[in-house]
């Protein structure tokens, strides 16, 4: 058995979730080799053959494959995929953009959003917005999985497998262009995978103080800031800092809830942090359900006193 | 421009999860139904666009419970037209996936130069119809979309959000799919007069001209995880409070306090 792991990076380096879609790669069983595809992405080729048990890295160069749009990058998919009975991807943007297209290509369902790996032909992945856990089992002979990434550990480095150029002739633009890019400048970590998220509620009332009270515990932390959807729409933050159902998924290992209540959108993008403070005026707040600690009082108070203890 | 909005009614579940006998499927008898909230933003910019630039607009359903309102909703909201499309044989609702070879056809049929649908819906949470419906088509597409802005006329520019606060403007030649995130503007609620002119139109039902595709991934079980048991309240001043989680921190190899 053999699995194709369809590498996502910005050519000069893999993204994090390509080291753990590995993870699930490698309990499917059997090789595992890596496509690194797009345009002077040799460093990312490398990066990805150094990643403990990946067999060979196949190496594609092209111009139309710079962005990794869906349409040359799912055309290339499909012409290596012969030999593997397995195409892996994480379940990013660029992942969710291209696997359903191969997907589709090749006429075979995809197994999306895989939070875990039962055997090889049977997993685990979150259906109904995140509130149920649906096992499936794929007899597919060729199977097409996204994998949701935070569900699993990153491979370490430590491989040494080799790298080969790969035709890349089947990756034709099929006519979308990329214009630009707007990239909001991070000072903080990215929130999907960030260690630590210090997250705000509409108790913050403004904008201001959701900068004033978050920003000190979140620097002093090296955390990234997430928002409920309540205080996106109140404007208190940008709309990218959104955790939840329609909002990002996170998994950290410490997740502060900073005057959120609990909805269940809301839990469906936060619960699998490892630890869980939450800081609510309410006791009865349902936040305090799925948290592992909990403290009870007022946001405006705590955060100040609580940025200074720290 | 011909616009076609696929839109898909999906369980209103809250956060009460009931899994029907035999563990496969939820309990859908008392399960009420409602627009799938991605789908009401695809609707929202094909409205947009064609008070923009005078596109036709056309919603269509797999016919259903509810269906009828739905469509009737979307034209009191000003689309042009609207068809429900029966496919025989149906048990239980038609995943995203499985519904695309239909909407492929009927958007062929209809003669649409361009496809909008919801990034993804609570059943579909990977949102897996724009990019299969690309695929069937053979058309381009583009998932994660949050606005749209027609060119000239053969192509048109789309913003596409990425993780991470980045997002990418992404020039397509129609005809195309692309999977809405959110709308240009805010959705518009239509009044009470409208709706009710609306809710007397008939929304034409037509039949489908492919086969739903067959579900080959087999369900083995469903189950709601394991309730948390709650939290242990820390109390005492907020050094104590403070140092507590330092400690929490520190035992999990966390503290890099800057
Ligand atoms: C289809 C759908 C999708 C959704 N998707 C998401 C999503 O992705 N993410 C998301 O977050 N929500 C989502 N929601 C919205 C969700 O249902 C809630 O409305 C939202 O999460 C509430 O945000 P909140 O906790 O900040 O606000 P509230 O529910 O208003 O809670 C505020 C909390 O702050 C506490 N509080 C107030 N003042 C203070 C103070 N001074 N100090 C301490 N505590 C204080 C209150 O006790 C309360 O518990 C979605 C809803 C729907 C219908």
């Amino acid at each position: 058995m053999t699995t194709l792991l369809i590498a996502e990076h910005d050519n000069g380096s893999l993204k994090e979730p390509t080291a753990r879609a590995l993870t699930a790669a490698l309990a499917i069983g059997g090789d595992v080799q890596v496509l690194v595809a797009g345009k002077d992405c040799g460093a990312a080729a490398a990066e990805a053959a150094r990643l403990a048990g990946v067999t060979k890295v196949l190496h594609a160069e092209s111009d139309a494959l710079a962005h990794q749009l869906a349409e040359p990058l799912a055309a290339l998919i499909v012409a290596l995929a012969a030999p593997y009975d397995a195409i892996v991807a994480a379940a990013t943007s660029t992942g969710k953009n291209t696997m359903p297209r191969v997907a589709a290509l090749l006429d075979v369902m995809q197994v999306s959003d895989v939070t875990g790996v039962v055997a090889a032909d049977t997993f685990e992945r979150p259906i109904y917005a995140g509130n149920a856990i649906e096992t499936v089992q794929s007899p597919e002979a060729k199977r097409v999985l996204t994998v949701r990434s935070s569900a699993f550990k990153a491979a370490e480095a430590g491989g040494a497998a080799a790298v080969e150029p790969v035709d890349a002739a089947a990756a034709v633009a099929a006519g979308s262009a990329f214009v630009g890019a707007e990239i909001a400048r991070l000072e903080r970590p990215e929130l999907t995978s960030a260690r630590i998220v210090v997250s705000g509620g509409r108790a913050f009332q403004s904008a201001e103080n959701f900068r004033k009270y978050l920003e000190p515990l979140a620097d002093k932390l090296g955390a990234a800031i997430g928002a409920s959807r309540a205080a996106v729409d109140a404007g208190y933050a940008p709309n990218d800092y959104q955790v939840g159902q329609t909002g990002k998924v996170v998994a950290p290992d410490l997740y502060i809830a900073c005057g959120i209540s609990g909805a269940i959108q809301h839990l469906a993008g936060m619960k699998d942090a490892k630890v869980i403070v939450a800081i609510n005026k309410d006791p009865d707040a349902p936040i305090f359900q799925v948290a592992d600690y909990g403290l009870v009082g007022d946001v405006f108070t705590l955060l100040p006193e609580f940025e200074k203890a720290l | 421009m011909h616009i076609m909005v696929v839109l898909r009614l999906v369980a209103d579940l809250g956060g009460d999860i009931e899994i029907a006998h035999g563990g496969k499927d939820i309990d859908r008898e008392w399960v009420d139904l409602k627009l799938n909230e991605f789908d009401d933003h695809a609707l929202e910019e094909a409205i947009f666009l064609k008070e923009i630039v005078g596109a036709k607009v056309t919603a269509i359903m797999i016919d259903g419970d509810g269906v009828e309102r739905s469509l009737q909703t979307a034209l009191a909201r000003g689309a042009d037209e609207a068809r429900r499309i029966a496919v025989d044989d149906t048990d239980g609702p038609i995943s995203s996936r499985a519904m695309t070879p239909v909407v492929a056809a009927a958007a062929a049929e209809l003669g649409a130069d361009l496809v909008l649908t919801g990034v993804q819906s609570p059943e579909d949470i990977f949102g897996q119809l724009a990019p299969s419906l690309g695929a069937v088509l053979g058309w381009p597409q583009a998932s994660a979309v949050s606005s749209v802005k027609p060119d000239d006329g053969s192509t048109i520019t789309v913003q596409q959000e990425y993780s991470g606060g980045v997002s990418a403007a992404i020039r397509l030649p129609l005809p195309a799919v692309l999977g809405v995130q959110t709308a240009s503007r805010p959705i518009r609620y239509v009044t009470g007069s409208k709706l009710r002119q609306a809710m007397a139109e008939e929304i034409p039902r037509i039949e489908a001209t492919a086969a739903v595709a067959m579900p080959d991934v087999e369900i083995v079980e469903l189950r709601v995880p394991d309730e948390a048991g709650g939290a242990v309240m820390l109390d005492g001043d907020a050094d104590a409070i403070a140092d507590e989680i330092l400690r929490l921190l520190a035992d999990r190899a966390l503290l890099q306090v800057c």
